[in-house]
C-alpha cells in the first residue's frame, strides 16, 4: 500500500528537523488527503492555542490516488485552524503539487512550529532541505515560483507558495500552487506565512503504484470514460466554471451588488461564454490527470486593464469581484484576479469585503476620508482593483478589510452587520442560498463556514439529467430536485457531505462526483480497493466519508461550537431576495431550524447542542474522540 | 373566433441556437399556453434540441421539470428561460 499511499513528511520548522512515518492505518480509516489531515489536525492541535502560533499545525495532504491515471484525481487539501474563523478550516486545491508530492514518496505534510527567519522547504524526493528565503520575502507569487525554478535549476519542480498577503496576515491569504491554483479559503495562507514559511518546492522522480495495477488501471479508464459521458463535461471543458453563470443566474441565485440582487438582466459579460467569444480566454488548463480542463487562463489586450493575464477567473471570481461589486467588465475582474493571484489572496472573500465597503460608503458609514479621498461607488473597476492591492499590503483602508468582513463591521459599526455576508466568519460563496435551500443548510453546517466547497449540492438545480437522477436516487421522488424547496434538504446535503468527504480524501475533483456525475461513490469504492487491496464496498466507503464529516465536526465542537453556530448571514436570514419577492424567498430562521433538526437528526447529533452522542461517535468509529469530547463535557448527556 | 393573445419575455439562449449569450424577446403565444405548447412553438423555429435532458426550463426563475411542462400555464408577462443548463461553479 506505501507505494500508492506515500509517507507522511513531518516538518518542524522551529527546530529545523524532518522525519517520515507511514500512515497505512491511516489510509484504511480514513483514505487520504482531507480524511487523513483531519486526524493529524485532531491529533496535534491543541485547544486554545493561536492560529498563529507554532502549536497551529499546517497539513498537506495528497488524494489517495493523486499521481495515478484516475481521472480528475490531483486535489491536495490543506488543513489547519483557521485564523479568520476560529474553527476548522480544510481547503483545497488543483494543479500538479500533489503529483509531484506523491512521487517524492510522500502521501501527506505536517507542518509545525515557526521559523526564526524566512524560510522555504525544499523537498527533493527523500531529501529534505531548510533553505533561506529572506530574498524572496516580499516577492509575489509568480515572482516567487520563478525564483525558485531558476535557484534550483529544475523547470518542472511544482511550488506551495504564498505572496504578501500571507506575509502580512490577511484574514483571507491563501496558498498558492504554482501560481495559479488555489488553496484559498479561511487565511489557509496567513498560517503560512505565520509560520515564516514562504514556499514549498518539491520533485519526484519515484513511481505511485496501486496494489492490484491491472483492475485498477481498468478502473480508471471506466471512470475516464464516464466522466466523459456525462451531459455537464463538453460544457465544463468549452466553458469552465463560469459557464453556469447564466443558469444560476436564470433561477435567481446569482448573488449580485452584495446579495442586494440575485440576476442581472444581460449578464453575458461576465460568462464563460463571453471569455471565450470575446477572445479573452487564452487558453484552456488542465489539472493533474484531469480530462474535463475547466481551468482557464484569460488576458486583456486593450482598455484601461490591458497587460493583465491570470490563471481563471472562475465562477466565483466572477461574481464575487463581477457582479457582486456592481459591474460587468470582466477585463476588470480579470485583473484584480490577476492581482489576487499573485499576492495570494481568496477571490470569494476579496470580492466580499470590497461589496461590502460599496454598500458602507453608499450608506455613509465610510467616507472618502477613510479611503484617502477617492469615492467608492458600484462598477468602480478601477477602485475593485486599488482595494485589492490596498488589502495585499494592508494600506490604509485596506487594512481594515484585510481582516475580512466579520471583524471590518465589528469595527466600522453601525448597522453594517446586517450586510456583512459572512456565516461562523467566513465570507459567504457567491450562491444566493434563498434561492436555494440545500446550499443554505450545507452552508450553515459546514464547519469552515458558510461556502460551498465542503459540500456542494449543485444536482439540486436540476441542470442536467445526472443530477436530477441523483436527487431522485437520495430522496426517491424526482418532485424533490426543486432548489426552493427546503424538504428533504438533510438527506440531501447529507448524502452530498459523504460523497465530498471521500471524494476530496481520494484526491478526485467534486467535479467528477457532484457537478458531473461520472464517478460514483459505487466506482469510488472499487478503485479504493484496487489501490489497496482491501475490498471496500460503496456502503463502506461512504461510512468512511461520514467519519471523517463527524471527526470534522467534532473538532469544531471541541472549539465550543454549538447549534448556535450553524447559522447563515443576517441579510440572507431577514430579507427577501429581491429578484424572488415569494414568501420562500428567504432563509428564514424557522424554515433553517426545521432543516438543522432533520439533519441532526440524520446524523444522530443531538439536536440541542448539534453535539454527535456517544452511540453515533461508536457507530462511525470515534471512540477515542468521545472519550476526549467527555472529558471536556461534550457529550450529549 | 379570435384567440385572444399574450406576451411572454423568452429568454433563450446560453449555449442553444448558436447563441451564447441570453436573448431576451417578447414570445407572443395565445393566452393560456402552457410551457410544453411554448417549447413546441420554439423548436418549430430553434430545433429539437430545446428539449434536449440537458436544457434548463424555467418560469421566472423557477425550473420546471419536464414532467411539469404539459400542466404548467403562461401568463402575460411571465418570464420563460430556456437555457443550456451548464455544470460547475
Amino acid at each position: 500500500m506505501k507505494q500508492i499511499a506515500g509517507d507522511t513528511l513531518f516538518i518542524d520548522l522551529s527546530k529545523r528537523i524532518s522525519w517520515r512515518e507511514p500512515n497505512d492505518d491511516l489510509v484504511r480509516q480514513y483514505l487520504g488527503a482531507r480524511g487523513i489531515n483531519a486526524r493529524y489536525l485532531w491529533d496535534l492541535y491543541e485547544p486554545g492555542a493561536d492560529a498563529f502560533g507554532p502549536d497551529n499545525p499546517l497539513i498537506f495532504g495528497t488524494g489517495l490516488l493523486t499521481g495515478t491515471v484516475a481521472p480528475s484525481s490531483g486535489r491536495t487539501t490543506v488543513t489547519c485552524l483557521s485564523p479568520a474563523t476560529g474553527w476548522y478550516l480544510k481547503t483545497n486545491a488543483g494543479g500538479h503539487f500533489g503529483g509531484e508530492m506523491k512521487y517524492a514518496g510522500y502521501g501527506n505534510i505536517v507542518v509545525r512550529g515557526q521559523a526564526e527567519e524566512p524560510t522555504y522547504v525544499w523537498i527533493d524526493d527523500a531529501r529534505v532541505e531548510f533553505r533561506d528565503a529572506r530574498h524572496l520575502w516580499g516577492k509575489d507569487v509568480r515572482e516567487t515560483d520563478r525564483a525558485l525554478k531558476e535557484e534550483l535549476g529544475d523547470e518542472d519542480i511544482q511550488t506551495v507558495a504564498i505572496g504578501p498577503a500571507g506575509e502580512n496576515r490577511v484574514m483571507f491569504a491563501s496558498v498558492m500552487f504554482t501560481v495559479y491554483n488555489t488553496a484559498g479559503r479561511g487565511g489557509v495562507g496567513a498560517v503560512m506565512g505565520s509560520k515564516n514559511l514562504k514556499a514549498v518546492a518539491v520533485r519526484g522522480t519515484g513511481a505511485v503504484k496501486p496494489v492490484q495495477p491491472a483492475r485498477f488501471h481498468e478502473l480508471a479508464l471506466a471512470a475516464r470514460r464516464s466522466v466523459e459521458a456525462d451531459s455537464g463535461f463538453e460544457g465544463l471543458g468549452t466553458y469552465g466554471t463560469s459557464g453556469s453563470l447564466a443558469g444560476v443566474n436564470e433561477v435567481r441565485a446569482l448573488a449580485s451588488y452584495n446579495f442586494r440582487r440575485s440576476h442581472i438582466d444581460d449578464v453575458y459579460r461576465i460568462t464563460g461564454q463571453y471569455l471565450s467569444d470575446s477572445g479573452l480566454l487564452k487558453r484552456r488548463v488542465a489539472c493533474f490527470s484531469c480530462p474535463i480542463g475547466c481551468h482557464r487562463h484569460c488576458a486583456v489586450g486593450d482598455g484601461p486593464f490591458a497587460g493583465s493575464s491570470t490563471g481563471g477567473p472562475e465562477y466565483e471570481t466572477l461574481v464575487a469581484l463581477g457582479s457582486g461589486c456592481g459591474t460587468l467588465d470582466a477585463r476588470a475582474v480579470i485583473m484584480a484576479n490577476e492581482i489576487a493571484n499573485v499576492m495570494g489572496m481568496d477571490t470569494i472573500s476579496l470580492g466580499s469585503v470590497i461589496q461590502w465597503a460599496m454598500e458602507s460608503y453608499e450608506k455613509g458609514l465610510i467616507t472618502k476620508e477613510d479611503l484617502d479621498g477617492r469615492e467608492l461607488h458600484w462598477g468602480d473597476g478601477e477602485m475593485i482593483v486599488e482595494l485589492a492591492r490596498k488589502i495585499a499590503f494592508r494600506e490604509g483602508f485596506g487594512d481594515v478589510l484585510a481582516d475580512g468582513v466579520k471583524r471590518a463591521a465589528e469595527r466600522v459599526g453601525g448597522d453594517s452587520y446586517k450586510w456583512a455576508v459572512h456565516g461562523k466568519g467566513l465570507e459567504q460563496s457567491r450562491v444566493d442560498t434563498r434561492s436555494a435551500k440545500a446550499y443554505a443548510l450545507a452552508f450553515a453546517v459546514n464547519p469552515r463556514g458558510a461556502d460551498h466547497l465542503h459540500t456542494e449540492t449543485f444536482a439540486d438545480f436540476g441542470m442536467s439529467p445526472e443530477g436530477r437522477a441523483l436527487i431522485e436516487k437520495i430522496t426517491g421522488d424526482p418532485k424533490y430536485t426543486a432548489a426552493y424547496c427546503s424538504e428533504k434538504r438533510a438527506e440531501i446535503v447529507r448524502w452530498h457531505e459523504d460523497c465530498y468527504a471521500v471524494t476530496d480524501a481520494l484526491g478526485y475533483c467534486a467535479f467528477t462526483s457532484t457537478a458531473l456525475y461520472g464517478v460514483t461513490p459505487a466506482m469510488m469504492a472499487d478503485i479504493y480497493s484496487a489501490a489497496i487491496g482491501i475490498e471496500t464496498t460503496e456502503d463502506e466507503i461512504m461510512h468512511l466519508g461520514r467519519r471523517i464529516v463527524t471527526l470534522e465536526k467534532c473538532f469544531n465542537v471541541r472549539q465550543g461550537a454549538t447549534r448556535a453556530d450553524d447559522h447563515l448571514p443576517w441579510r440572507l436570514m431577514n430579507e427577501i431576495n429581491p429578484d424572488r419577492p415569494e414568501p420562500d424567498a428567504i432563509n428564514s430562521q424557522a424554515e433553517l431550524d426545521v432543516m438543522l433538526d432533520d439533519y441532526y437528526d440524520l446524523h444522530g447529533w443531538d439536536r440541542a447542542t448539534s453535539w454527535p452522542t456517544r452511540a453515533t461517535l461508536e457507530a462511525v468509529g470515534l471512540v477515542d474522540v468521545g472519550g476526549e469530547l467527555e472529558r471536556r463535557g461534550k457529550l450529549p448527556g | 373566433m379570435v384567440t385572444a393573445m399574450m406576451t411572454v419575455r423568452l429568454r433563450f439562449g446560453g449555449g442553444l441556437g448558436g447563441t451564447s449569450r441570453v436573448e431576451v424577446t417578447d414570445f407572443v403565444l395565445p393566452e393560456g399556453t402552457t410551457v410544453q405548447a411554448a417549447l413546441e412553438t420554439l423548436a418549430r423555429d430553434k430545433g429539437d434540441e430545446v428539449f434536449h435532458p440537458a436544457v434548463l426550463v424555467a418560469v421566472n426563475g423557477r425550473r420546471i421539470p419536464a414532467e411539469e411542462c404539459a400542466a404548467r400555464t403562461l401568463s402575460p408577462g411571465d418570464a420563460l428561460t430556456v437555457i443550456s443548463g451548464l455544470a460547475g461553479g
